[in-house]
């Protein structure tokens, strides 16, 4: 899923820098001192979770856990994977620092949108309820971000429902993959550590 | 008390998991890279693709450039990654691997890399009749940077590419930057020290 450099055009690469930086700026006032240290740890996961793949066909998937970090974060999902990203790209050169910013808003955008569409299900009565509404995050995020990325990629590419019908259709495995790692996260943290979920304080205390 | 065992259990978890990722890393590392690597072999210029974790890229799209970056020619690469082609013309090249969704990295290939190539292009035409002395007009060129006779100078630019040959291979592989723990424990270093700063300036007075 991350860009490389020399892939994109400049006005692509300099519109997704102040999205990100626009999205950092917004996480980083959003973040409080209690949710810093859960910050960490997601973008720690995130980070370690592009080493994960899974070998498909000519090119591999790897799991990219941007619904994960971005249910349990919401806005403070920008600066985590801002920092995730740019270690990757450091350290792993995943992407590169010129793509910094699109890579970082193809993943950090669709986490806080399946954040505000999913979080509140969480705590639903039915656990049916909450198992579709964790896989489902761990889905559409993956599936959003492939949208993005052909979206920045149609400008280089040209034609937008070859490249988007080609990204979405290589990341359906790992669409699903993530739903279920999702889902299987949201099950075992709400029965050990229920705090770490989103809308937590305000439904169920124990 | 049944709550404090969770917690522990789920520490406990959260490094059994980081631990088994660290062990799966030298096979299992990251493929979303490509490595590109390209030598001269002759007149034939080979470029040899593949993933971080050291399996092939096949069908990958190879776009040769000159220096001007106007594409000269293009291929696919075959199921063991690798492409080859005839240097078209003497110039600073620049191959360029393009792996599908936005996997892409390049190689320049000077003209100095490709020079012998070039002379054994233009003398391949006499190269039967070794013995003969040398067409002056086309030999005079690449002849007079050496004090050699044209023929042995061939011949040794062929025998050190055929013993090269293994070494490029060598650097080709040592070429490839694979994940390695050192990496992963650093990044996971700066993002605690991150937190750290974080949580400084975000403390409470």
């Amino acid at each position: 899923m991350h860009i490389s450099e020399g892939v994109l055009s400049g006005p692509v690469l300099l519109s997704g820098a102040a999205l990100a930086a626009a999205g950092t700026a917004i996480g980083l006032k959003k973040l409080d001192y209690d949710q810093i240290a859960k910050a960490g740890m997601l973008s720690g996961a995130f980070f370690v979770a592009s080493l994960i793949h899974v070998p498909l066909g000519p090119t591999s998937v790897h799991l990219i856990m941007n619904g994960l970090v971005g249910l349990l974060l919401g806005w403070a999902a920008f600066p985590a994977i801002l920092v995730a990203l740019a270690l990757q790209a450091v350290f792993f050169q995943f992407g590169g620092i010129t793509t910094l910013g699109v890579n970082t808003v193809l993943m950090a955008l669709p986490a806080v949108l399946c954040y505000f569409a999913f979080s509140p299900l969480l705590f639903h009565r039915r656990p049916l309820v909450v198992l579709a509404a964790a896989f489902a995050c761990g889905f559409f995020s993956v599936f959003l971000a492939a949208v993005i990325a052909s979206m920045a990629l149609m400008f280089t590419e040209e034609n937008f429902w070859s490249v988007a019908a080609m990204v979405v259709a290589a990341h359906i495995p790992i669409m699903i993959i993530e739903g279920i790692v999702t889902a299987l996260c949201v099950v075992f943290l709400k029965k050990v550590q229920p705090s770490m979920l989103p809308a937590y304080s305000r439904k169920e205390r124990p | 008390m049944k709550n404090k065992c969770m917690r522990v259990q789920f520490f406990f978890i959260v490094w059994a998991v980081m631990l088994g990722v660290s062990f799966f890393l030298p096979s299992d590392a990251g493929a979303h890279r490509v490595n590109i690597f390209a030598w001269v072999e002759g007149d034939t210029v080979l470029v040899e693709c593949k993933y971080p974790d050291g399996r092939e890229v096949y069908e990958g799209v190879i776009r040769v450039l000159d220096s001007a970056g106007k594409e000269l020619l293009n291929g696919k690469t075959n199921t063991k990654g690798e492409f080859s082609f005839k240097a078209p013309q003497q110039d600073d090249l620049t191959i360029v691997l393009e792996a599908g969704m936005g996997h892409r990295a390049d190689w320049p290939l000077s003209k100095q890399d490709l020079a012998p190539a070039g002379e054994s292009a233009v003398s391949s035409a006499p190269a039967p009749k070794a013995e003969a002395p040398p067409p002056a007009a086309k030999e005079s060129a690449p002849g007079a940077a050496s004090p050699l006779p044209a023929g042995i100078d061939q011949a040794i630019e062929k025998a050190l590419d055929k013993k090269l040959a293994p070494v490029l291979r060598m650097l080709a592989e040592m070429h490839e930057q694979k994940v390695r723990l050192t990496d992963v424990l650093g990044g996971i270093g700066y993002i605690i020290g991150l937190v750290g700063v974080a949580a400084y300036f975000k403390r409470k007075p």
